[in-house]
């Protein structure tokens, strides 16, 4: 049997329940547009669209919804009791009690109107569903990522180059791994670039420590080949031999030092045998040099050529490569936004100095010579086909005297025009159709002549 | 509070309303509306007003009402030289040797007073009534004599006939229970009044009630019960016709210059006991309240000029009100 206290929660639900799809839709409006920022921040914004929405609804049925006495006289209408409901709360008598719960018990509320709330409720859920389960396309990459994408895989294409020619150093490997995944995880940023800028300066210092080492121990084997065919006597062999291992043991040191090789495979690979090395070389491997059984070195001049040639190979080649890496990496420094190369936050990581200048073959110009350099303003005259030829036309335009009109001085064509020719209707065939008629006008006519009349 | 009325009570008392109805049924042919508030008006203490054509059976009414309830009855004829000393009574000198100032009472000292056309005597008489109606006593030259009890004031007038007439100021209109507009009839009511009587006179009445069976009917009424959520709403009725009211209706606003005083809710309730009474409950109800409030409020508000020109009365107003005033208030 319905109270005026059951017939409240009733009311009120309905009430509640027929403002609830408004929360809901604010919080899957929530939901979905918080995913474009980001998963995370959508759930949490949803979380909290829907904390303040039941919240709203609470506070919408507290001012708007019926209190025990409106119920009361709800229930007592709808009982027909003519207001004995109502007395009876105020002023209870059993007699009348009796005679009004026979009324009450009689009473069948009207259904709850729910279902076109719950409909729309339902309709909110269903699509914060569907937009959860859609998943969200991929963020375009930028300029600045392609940059700094390109950045790194100019490093990572370097530490590739160099460590065909020797063990790549553990804090470059781990330095480049860690780039990469900043630029997995989209957040790379100017400290990521001035490490970029670190790490490709140290690899090049590497290539260039390694190259220097190569050269070294080319020129040791350049002069153990000229003292083995001079025929000195075999001190001075040993002495450019022991230079020579001591140089090959340089590379070989470096490498153990950078690469965490015990016995560097570059020792074997630098001296060696002839033969392997002839073998090599029409295999067309630029690597593959003649081995060196530790100790002896190469006995002949042959074998000492064959070996400076393999490392002078090795030089040239890696100089070439990182001359080729160089070249790509200032077209991808274009597109930085604006950290470019300097003395930046390297992370403080070991290893990774301060930037370099400018290379070292590059001459520096003093005082007067930097201001003017001749070469730089000596007169070239363009190319063929490229906007210039003998008759002084210009990208197939030709120069255009203007003509005198009657009674006005003969003026001599200047500029361009000076060069073009002055005869009427010569250069017609270059000029726009839409210009063809007022050239003629002006500067085809004799002076004489009036102008047609269109 | 004392407690509510038991069934057998409401029984005991619905007897001699309901006789008292079907007697004055029997004046008034087929106007039960009229007859119905006459008797609520009359449980419930309040003075009528009665207005209508002339020849409608106002003055009968009133007769037959003070036949019925074998109280005082006296006549009041109201013309434009009725002197307030003609109603209230006056100091007369009188004595042989040792004179002196006798107060006389005036036609006011009776129990049911018909102060028939109203409207024809000057406003300085109306108001003699103004003290009589509302506190049932009058006071002449200083000195206040109580009128009988009970003591009701019956009047008619007459909507035509405008000339020389005054219209009752408003503290006196404020001053009636109800005003009942008795309609006119039709021809089958012309037809029973031609068959039944014999040169239109009233049929000949017993009375139903004294005094001591008014008193318990007054009794009764005063002990139906009045929930507090039916006060809420006659209060609710009567603060909405003020037209300075924030939650006025719009009609109200518009067309009203000043709204019911507290009088009419007193009078809405009292109105309404009766009226329960009569429909046998021992308390009001929303449905009582709805039935009596227009017959209480429409004379109670004093229109502007542009409710006359558009032709709006007081009872469009008082019937407009109760719909748009909800029976339970919300936010």
């Amino acid at each position: 049997m319905w109270t005026a206290r059951s017939l409240q929660l009733r009311l009120n639900t309905e009430l509640a329940l027929g403002v609830l799809p408004v929360p809901a839709w604010v919080a899957a409006a929530a939901f979905v547009s918080a995913r474009f920022v980001s998963p995370a921040l959508a759930w949490a914004a949803s979380s909290m669209a829907v904390a303040g929405g039941l919240a709203w609804v609470v506070v919408h049925v507290r001012r708007h919804g019926y209190s025990e006495d409106q119920a009361a006289v709800v229930l007592d209408r709808a009982a027909k009791a003519g207001g004995l409901l109502l007395t009876v709360r105020e002023r209870p008598s059993r007699e009348w009690e009796t005679a009004l719960w026979e009324k009450v018990r009689d009473v069948r509320p009207p259904p709850l109107r729910i279902g076109r709330p719950a409909a729309m409720t339902a309709g909110a859920l269903v699509f914060a569903l569907i937009a959860a389960w859609v998943p969200m396309p991929e963020k375009p990459a930028t300029s600045v990522d392609l940059a700094a994408r390109s950045q790194v895989a100019s490093a990572v294409g370097k530490a590739q180059t160099l460590a065909s020619e020797m063990p790549l150093p553990e804090a470059i490997s781990a330095e480049l791994a860690r780039l990469g995944e900043e630029l997995r995880a989209n957040s790379f940023d100017a400290t990521d670039w001035e490490a970029t800028d670190n790490v490709d300066d140290a690899i090049e210092d590497e290539a260039r420590a390694r190259g220097a080492a190569l050269e070294k121990a080319a020129q040791a084997a350049e002069r153990l080949a000229k003292t083995l065919g001079e025929g000195v006597e075999d001190e001075a062999v040993e002495r450019e031999k022991e230079e020579l291992e001591e140089a090959l043991a340089e590379l070989g040191e470096e490498a153990r030092k950078k690469g965490g090789s015990e016995s560097s495979t570059d020792s074997r690979e630098a001296g060696g045998d002839a033969d392997q090395s002839k073998a090599a070389e029409d295999r067309g491997g630029t690597n593959q040099a003649p081995s060196v059984k530790q100790g002896r070195g190469p006995r002949t001049r042959a074998e000492a050529q064959a070996m400076r040639d393999a490392l002078d190979r090795r030089r040239e080649e890696l100089a070439n490569r990182f001359a080729d890496k160089g070249q790509g990496r200032g077209q991808a420094a274009g597109q930085r936004p604006g950290t470019g190369r300097g003395r930046g936050d390297n992370k403080g990581r070991p290893g990774f100095g301060p930037s370099h200048g400018p290379a070292e073959d590059t001459p520096l110009r003093f005082g007067d010579e930097t201001k003017f350099q001749k070469d730089r303003l000596a007169f070239a005259p363009l190319p063929e086909g490229r906007g210039g030829d003998d008759s002084g036309t210009l990208w197939g335009m030709n120069r255009r005297a203007p003509t005198r009109g009657p009674g006005s001085p003969a003026a001599a064509p200047t500029g361009l025009a000076s060069g073009l020719d002055q005869t009427p209707g010569a250069n017609e065939g270059t000029v726009p159709p839409r210009h063809r008629e007022l050239v003629r006008r002006y500067f085809d006519r004799p002076a004489a002549t009036a102008p047609k009349q269109r | 509070m004392p407690d509510l009325l038991t069934a057998d009570e409401l029984q005991a008392a619905l007897g001699p309303a309901h006789r008292l109805r079907e007697e004055l049924a029997r004046v008034l042919i087929d106007q039960p509306l009229v007859v119905e508030r006459v008797v609520v008006a009359l449980l419930a203490r309040g003075h009528v007003l009665l207005e209508g054509l002339p020849g409608l059976g106002k003055t009968e009414l009133c007769k037959g009402l003070a036949k019925l309830l074998a109280l005082p009855f006296k006549r009041l004829q109201f013309t434009p030289d009725l002197l307030p000393g003609d109603i209230t009574g006056t100091y007369v000198l009188e004595g042989g040797a040792e004179r002196a100032m006798v107060f006389r009472p005036g036609p006011l000292f009776a129990s049911v007073v018909l102060a028939d056309e109203i409207n024809r005597s000057s406003p300085k008489t109306q108001s003699a009534l103004l003290e009589a109606m509302a506190e049932r006593c009058v006071t002449v030259l200083g000195t206040t004599h109580e009128l009988p009890q009970p003591f009701f004031v019956l009047a008619t007038q007459n909507p035509i006939e405008l000339e020389g007439t005054y219209p009752l100021p408003e503290a006196q209109l404020d001053r009636f229970l109800f005003k009942i507009d008795v309609p006119p009839v039709g021809a089958e009511t012309l037809t029973k009044l031609l068959t039944t009587r014999l040169r239109g006179e009233a049929p000949k009445l017993s009375p139903v009630l004294d005094a001591a069976g008014l008193a318990r009917l007054f009794a009764a009424v005063d002990r139906v019960y009045l929930p507090e959520p039916v006060a809420h709403f006659i209060g609710r009725l009567v603060a909405a016709t003020d037209p300075r009211n924030p939650a006025a209706p719009e009609p109200i606003s518009r067309y009203v210059k000043y709204g019911a005083s507290p009088r009419a809710a007193i009078a809405i309730a009292s109105a309404a006991r009766a009226m329960a009474l009569l429909a046998g409950k021992p308390n009001v109800g929303f449905d009582e309240v709805a039935h009596v409030a227009p017959a209480a409020l429409h004379h109670r508000l004093v229109l502007n000029h542009e409710a006359r020109l558009e032709q709006v009365t007081g009872a469009s107003l008082s019937a407009q009100l109760l719909k748009l005033i909800p029976e339970v208030a919300r936010a």
